[in-house]
C-alpha cells in the first residue's frame, strides 16, 4: 500500500465496510428500552408516601361517596357507550415496517404492544384534517383480533360527551402490529382529555386519554393552523393559514392589529397549494408564513378581506 | 421528549454508528449485546447529558466505556487487547477474517490499525470509523484537542511504517498459511 497521509487514512477508513443489526436484535433492544422505561417510571412509586396520599384521598373520596348514596340511594348510573375501567399511560411511539425501520414515531399515540392510532401529530377540536384517514392498530393474538369488531369510543373526561369513532370489522396485520384498520374519525367537538375505550366484541381491549387542543384559529373564510392555546407572543415560522377560494394571488398579506397598542403589522404569506376540501368539496389555497406577536392581548387579523379578532395569551393563563 | 423516547429516537438515527464503532473497537463482529448495553446505558445517564452537546459524541463514549467495562468483569479485556494485535486463534471468526473474505485490502488496512498501540489506535478509530472532529474525540478520551491531533499525526507515521514492514513480508493470506 502507498504512503498514507492523515487525510489518505480517513478517506480510506470510510471505505472500510459497514455491517448492520440483525433485524430481530434490533426489536429487542427497542422493547428493551421501552420496557426500562416503563421499569424507571414504575421505579418512582413510593409505598411511604402512596400510604400517605391513599388515606388523605380515602377522605376526601369516601365522604362525597357516603354522602351522595346516602342523600340519593334510589338515582342509578345512566348507561354509557363508554364501560369504567383502569386507563393506561399513552405515548407516542413508532411501528417497525419489514425491515426494522421506524414508522411515525411522531404520530403513532397508544399503548406499546397493545393499541394505538396513527392520525395527526396533534388532535385539534372541530379539525376533520387530523382524522381524515386514520391507521388503528392492536397487538395480540390474531385470532382473537382480525375478522373481530372493533367499538372505539371517546368520552370528555369533565363533561362526559361521548363519540363513537369506529364500529368496523379489523383487518390483518400491518407493520408489526397484529391487526389494523383504516379509518376516518369523526371530529372531537370541544377540547380537553377525552378517553378512548377500544371494545373487541363488546369486551374492553384498550384504554387511554388522547388531549385534544382549541381549535384552530378561524377568521370568516380563513383558518390559521394554530391552535388557540398555543399563541403565545413569540416569532412563528411556517404558520400554514388556509383561505377558501381560488386563483387567489401567489402572496397575502396578513394584517394584525392591537387597538390598545394603536400598533399594526404585516407579514407575507406565500402560496403552497391549492385543493378541494373533502368535508364540503370547496376549493382552499394554502399559504405559509412567518408570524410575531410582539405581546400578550387582543388582536384584529385581516388577510384577503376575511378578518377576525385573535388572542395572544400568556403561558400562565393556561 | 421523556428519556425513553429520545433513547428510543437515537437508536433509530445511531444504531449503525454505534454498531460499526464497537465492531471495529472490539475486532468483533458479535457486538450486539454491546449496542444494546449502551442504549440501556444511556437511558439510565440521561440526566447527565448535556442538552448542547451531540447526542452521537456522547453515544459513542458510552459506547467505549461499555466495550471496556465488559471486557473488564470479564477479565477478558487482556484476550481483546491480543485480538486486536492480531495474533488470532484460527478457529474464531475474527474481524479481520470477515474483512479478508471481502477484500485482502480492507483486512491489511484494519490489521495494520490493530497492531497500534492502544492510545494511538484509540484515535484512529474514533476518527476514522465514528468520524469525530478532533474536539469531539478529545471529548470522548478527556484529551486536549492538540493531544489528539499530535497523537492521530504520529499514530498515522507508525502506521505507515506497520504497513511497508508488513508489504514486505507478503500478503496477509501468505502470511496466515505459513
Amino acid at each position: 500500500m502507498e504512503h498514507l497521509t492523515s487525510k489518505d487514512l480517513l478517506k480510506k477508513m470510510k471505505e472500510l465496510p459497514q455491517f448492520e443489526m440483525e433485524a430481530n436484535k434490533k426489536h429487542e433492544t427497542i422493547m428493551k428500552i421501552r420496557e426500562a422505561r416503563t421499569t424507571k417510571t414504575k421505579r418512582k412509586f413510593s409505598f411511604q408516601k402512596a400510604g400517605v396520599w391513599a388515606a388523605i384521598a380515602a377522605v376526601f373520596i369516601l365522604f362525597p361517596v357516603v354522602y351522595l348514596t346516602q342523600v340519593f340511594p334510589d338515582q342509578q348510573k345512566q348507561g354509557s357507550l363508554v364501560p369504567n375501567q383502569e386507563s393506561q399511560e399513552a405515548d407516542y411511539f413508532a411501528l417497525l415496517d419489514e425491515n426494522m425501520n421506524p414508522v411515525g414515531s411522531d404520530y403513532n399515540y397508544g399503548i406499546p404492544e397493545k393499541a394505538s392510532i396513527m392520525g395527526p401529530k396533534e388532535w385539534v377540536a372541530n379539525d376533520e384534517r387530523g382524522s381524515s384517514k386514520v391507521f388503528i392498530f392492536l397487538w395480540g393474538e390474531q385470532d382473537k383480533l382480525s375478522g373481530k369488531k372493533l367499538t372505539l369510543t371517546a368520552k370528555h373526561k369533565k363533561t362526559g360527551d361521548e363519540l363513537l369513532l369506529s364500529d368496523r370489522p379489523l383487518a390483518g396485520k400491518l407493520y408489526n402490529a397484529d391487526a389494523h384498520l383504516v379509518s376516518s374519525l369523526p371530529v372531537f367537538p370541544s377540547d380537553g382529555e377525552w378517553e378512548l375505550t377500544y371494545l373487541i366484541d363488546e369486551e374492553i381491549f384498550a384504554q387511554y386519554p388522547v388531549y385534544v387542543k382549541e381549535s384552530y384559529l378561524n377568521f370568516e373564510d380563513s383558518t390559521l393552523l394554530i391552535s388557540k392555546m398555543d399563541i403565545f407572543a413569540g416569532e412563528y415560522e411556517k404558520l400554514q393559514l388556509e383561505v377558501e377560494g381560488a386563483d387567489l394571488p401567489l402572496e397575502v398579506t396578513l394584517k394584525l392589529y392591537h387597538p390598545e397598542e394603536k400598533n399594526s403589522q404585516e407579514f407575507t404569506f406565500t402560496k403552497e397549494d391549492e385543493f378541494i376540501r373533502a368535508k364540503d368539496n370547496k376549493v382552499v389555497t394554502m399559504y405559509t408564513g412567518n408570524i410575531t406577536f410582539l405581546k400578550s392581548g387582543h388582536y384584529e387579523v385581516e388577510v384577503l378581506n376575511n378578518s377576525g379578532k385573535l388572542e395572544v395569551r400568556r403561558p400562565i393563563n393556561q | 421528549m421523556d428519556a425513553g423516547r429520545q433513547i428510543e429516537q437515537w437508536f433509530y438515527e445511531y444504531e449503525i454508528d454505534i454498531l460499526n464503532y464497537l465492531i471495529y473497537y472490539t475486532g468483533m463482529r458479535d457486538v450486539e449485546d454491546l449496542v444494546q448495553d449502551t442504549f440501556l446505558r444511556a437511558f439510565n445517564a440521561f440526566h447527565s447529558y448535556r442538552s448542547d452537546a451531540n447526542p452521537r459524541t456522547w453515544l459513542i463514549s458510552i459506547a467505549r466505556n461499555t466495550a471496556i467495562d465488559h471486557f473488564r468483569k470479564k477479565s477478558l479485556w487482556e484476550k481483546v487487547k491480543r485480538t486486536l494485535i492480531a495474533d488470532q486463534n484460527e478457529n474464531e471468526s475474527t474481524l479481520t477474517d470477515q474483512l479478508l473474505l471481502m477484500e485482502e485490502e480492507y483486512a491489511y488496512l484494519y490489521q495494520s490499525i490493530s497492531s497500534l498501540k492502544q492510545s494511538y489506535k484509540e484515535v484512529v478509530l474514533l476518527k476514522g470509523i465514528a468520524e469525530l472532529s478532533s474536539e469531539e474525540t478529545a471529548n470522548v478520551l478527556g484529551w486536549s484537542v492538540n493531544k489528539v491531533n499530535v497523537t492521530f499525526h504520529r499514530a498515522v507515521k507508525k502506521l505507515n511504517l506497520i504497513m511497508k514492514e508488513e508489504g514486505s513480508n507478503g500478503t496477509l493470506d501468505e502470511q496466515r498459511s505459513s
